[in-house]
């Protein structure tokens, strides 16, 4: 792309490398767990993580793992092993590289990053985000022959029905004597409390390191923000979060006050929608020779880590698991999305039409007519995958992305 | 006679459908194997199962991507084309994420045209998921009869399981002499007969049905052929070519387990005890369809409709992006495998593409002829 203006080499928040060590810290935590004979289960996104926490079960991502995966180059490989064993190539592609590694080399071939995955004692999932979360995990459980629980939630409109809440707690209170049964842990609901609240505090944090991102010109861009979000989603109650978070969110808020911005000449605002390209996160920042930044993400704003009201920690507990993007119904979604962009001041959306992870991605046409109908907002559809790269075409792609940019650049002119 | 009545209702179904609207009967579109439509027929309506259809979509192209299937993109095609506004409803259950979406959707794009969730659980286990799957029964229930402006009265939902139940004994009836050597009932005649009922009311189709089983009783069966019994898997099979291409391939489908066939079907409502309660105990319990945990109760009805048939091989026709069977087939297929039985998997988009499926089917059979499979 053409260069206009010099842009910051590195990270904007120098907090920001302390992403990778955080994450490592998590991978070889889950692996000590797992040698000292303690228990291990493999989750998903949007299980309730700050019970595992409480109860000293390690909760084992194989979604994060997927996408780390992903970000060094080996999904790929993975994705093409499941596929050699009959999982279609148009299953998401998270579940594929899992299945690569569960059915191929095996979880604990020396070969994987951070020495492979844990082996689990028991699957908990939930249809929260999808429902072929659960046919994946019905497929890991054939494997290794253990226990495997799912929470089961319908999609929602805000505000969520009492229904809806005590559909989930009624699962939770199944759940949790499952959990002391199956693993031989015991909940006490003052440890669980205490957890609830650290994850709250972290959740707090980073929707204020979000909120920063309001600031023109944009503390720090989507590169990076989604390099940090990872404890969001596996290490809610984990007190490591809020001390990585605060730094971001401190370092990012003396950004503001001083008026410097992840750019130097900050010109055209963007928003996110889906999961990013977890091969391809440069996407992200190629965009900032021509002075534009992605500075909003509805994946890092509403697919983990809501607050929690815990004067009521219960009600709280279910509302925060429930709402979030995934289980928002395409009204719901189109609410947030016009709230947002005012919010953002986005001058552009990209969707990514992402073929993986279709809960996400049906819907968003709606979206963008919406947001143009009603804020004159443009969008730009990219079709891709979050992990696996042959869905990406890079020369198309660029020129869409191209086009677009200089088509928002006349419009602010 | 009865056979050519049971296919012509296939040419069209949704012009059937329109002559019952002309005539004043309200017709309610029903997506899914999760709709009571005892409900629906009790309270004086006539169910109507949508099942797309293979014209290319072009208006849905802007709602709904590719990948959500071709199933939810051609019924949302068929509503903004208006090929569905003769109908009083539509009637969605929360099963795939697609249909799911799809639900959204009409309520956002087909104005004016009454349409129902019914919201009920993925997970057929445990209490709590047992109590949100009956309330949201009941739910759905209340919905009808606001829309109705009647109540569901208990005798005229008691004559309506009847009728249900009816059906779904002769449509096992009709699937055992599918299922008998020699075959008593042609794999093309069976599915017609699954297949119509999706259309016309319940009562006709057990009066077609009952005609269709005295005639095959009278018939002498055919032991001429000497055609190699498979087994059918999938979540639809609505392309009514297939089994002829099979048939010209050296093979026969002795069983199935579609969800446009047995899995629809089998279960019967318990006759006695308090009707509601018991339509909708019937759902919990039934055969679990794909998008539906556990998987066990599926695996063993598959598994012995294979044993009653002495089906010798398996052809799992799986919808495109349908992730739900996506997911299952690999390992059925591994299960079948560990029990000497072969499988071939042929994709599908309601319709299966020509020359390649047939050059597949043929090696398939020949395959399962030969006794080479390992
Ligand atoms: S389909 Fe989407 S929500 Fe579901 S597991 Fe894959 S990435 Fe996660």
């Amino acid at each position: 792309m053409t260069t206009t203006a010099p842009k910051k080499k590195g990270r904007a928040l120098n907090s920001s490398y302390e992403a990778a060590i955080v994450l490592k810290e998590y991978w070889e935590g889950a692996a000590r767990h797992r040698a000292e004979g303690r228990p291990v289960a493999w989750v998903s996104g949007n299980v309730p993580i700050e019970l595992f926490w409480a109860l000293g079960i390690y909760p084992v991502y194989p979604e994060n793992y997927s996408a780390v995966c992903a970000s060094i180059q080996r999904a790929q490989e993975l994705c093409e092993e499941a596929e050699e064993r009959g999982y279609s190539i148009d299953l998401c592609s998270y579940s594929r590289v899992n299945l690569g590694i569960v059915l191929g080399k095996g979880v604990d071939h020396p070969d994987l990053p951070y020495g492979g995955l844990p082996r689990p004692d028991m699957l908990v999932t939930t249809r929260i985000p999808c429902l072929p979360q659960v046919k994946w995990w019905e497929v890991v459980r054939e494997f290794f022959d253990i226990p495997m629980f799912v929470v089961d939630a319908t999609m929602v409109d805000l505000p969520i029905r009492e229904s809806q809440r005590q559909h989930y707690l009624g699962q939770i209170r199944e759940l949790i004597p499952c959990l002391e049964k199956k693993l031989g842990v015991r909940f006490q609901e003052d440890t669980f409390l205490e957890t609830l609240k650290l994850s709250d505090r972290a959740a707090e944090i980073w929707l204020e390191l979000l909120d920063l991102r309001t600031a023109v010109p944009s503390p720090v861009g989507s590169r990076e923000m989604c390099g940090n979000v990872f404890p969001l989603v596996a290490m809610l109650g984990n007190p490591r979060t809020i001390e990585f978070f605060t730094h971001l969110r401190d370092e990012a808020k003396q950004c503001v006050q001083e008026g410097k911005g992840a750019l130097e000449n900050e010109r055209i605002r963007l928003g996110w929608d889906n999961i990013p390209m977890w091969y391809n996160l440069k996407f992200f920042s190629d965009v900032e020779d021509r002075n534009a930044i992605f500075t909003y993400e509805t994946y890092l704003r509403y697919v983990w880590g809501g607050r929690m009201d815990l004067n009521d920690p219960w009600t709280a507990f279910a509302d925060k698991h429930l709402d979030v993007w995934l289980n928002y119904s395409i009204n719901q979604r189109v609410r947030t999305l016009l709230h947002d962009i005012v919010k953002f001041k986005l001058d552009g959306l990209v969707f990514h039409q992402n073929r993986s992870c279709k809960r996400f991605s049906m819907g968003q046409r709606d979206l963008a007519q919406v947001i143009q109908e009603n804020l004159g907002v443009s969008s730009l559809f990219i079709e891709s995958d979050m992990a696996d790269p042959r869905a990406y075409a890079e020369a198309p792609t660029r020129v869409k992305m191209e086009a677009f940019l200089e088509m928002l650049e006349g419009k602010k002119s | 006679m009865v056979r050519t009545e049971l296919s012509q209702v296939l040419c069209d179904p949704l012009g059937f459908s329109r002559q019952w609207s002309r005539e004043g009967c309200r017709v309610m579109g029903c997506l899914d194997n999760y709709v009571p439509e005892e409900f629906i027929h009790a309270e004086e309506m006539i169910p109507l199962r949508l099942l797309g259809s293979t014209e290319s979509v072009t208006l849905a192209d802007t709602f709904l991507p590719v990948f959500a299937g071709k199933l939810a993109r051609s019924i949302l095609e068929q509503a903004l084309q208006g090929n569905l506004v003769h109908l009083a409803g539509i009637v969605l259950s929360n099963s795939s994420d697609a249909v799911r979406m799809l639900y959204d959707l009409w309520e956002r794009h087909i104005p004016g045209q009454w349409v129902a969730l019914i919201d009920v659980p993925a997970i057929l286990e445990g209490e709590t998921n047992h109590r949100v799957f009956r309330q949201a029964m009941l739910e759905f229930k209340e919905k009808l009869e606001k829309f109705t402006g009647k109540p569901l009265e208990a005798a005229a939902l008691r004559r309506s399981i009847a009728v249900f139940n009816e059906n779904r004994r002769l449509l096992k009836k009709a699937a055992a002499l599918l299922s008998a050597s020699p075959p008593r009932l042609s794999a093309e005649t069976y599915l017609d007969a699954v297949l119509s009922g999706f259309v016309l009311t319940k009562e006709k189709h057990n009066e077609y049905l009952r005609q269709l089983l005295e005639s095959c009783r009278r018939e002498t069966p055919d032991r001429g052929g000497q055609l190699v019994p498979l087994h059918i898997s999938g979540p639809i099979l609505v392309d009514r070519s297939f089994l002829p291409l099979l048939q010209e391939c050296g093979a026969t489908m002795a069983s199935e387990d579609l969800g446009t066939g047995s899995r629809y079907y089998w279960d019967e409502v318990d006759e006695t005890g308090d009707p509601i309660e018991a339509v909708i105990e019937r759902y919990w319990r039934k055969i679990p369809d794909s998008y539906k945990t556990p998987m066990k109760p599926r695996w063993l009805h598959l598994l012995s409709q294979i044993e009653r048939s002495k089906a010798r091989g398996v052809i799992f026709v799986i919808e495109k992006y349908s992730d739900e069977d996506q997911y299952d087939y690999p390992v059925w297929r591994d299960r079948l495998r560990a029990r000497g039985i072969p499988s071939l998997l042929l994709d599908s988009e309601l319709v299966l593409e020509g020359e390649q499926v047939r050059t597949r089917v043929q090696t398939f059979v020949d395959i399962v002829r030969g006794g080479a499979f390992s």
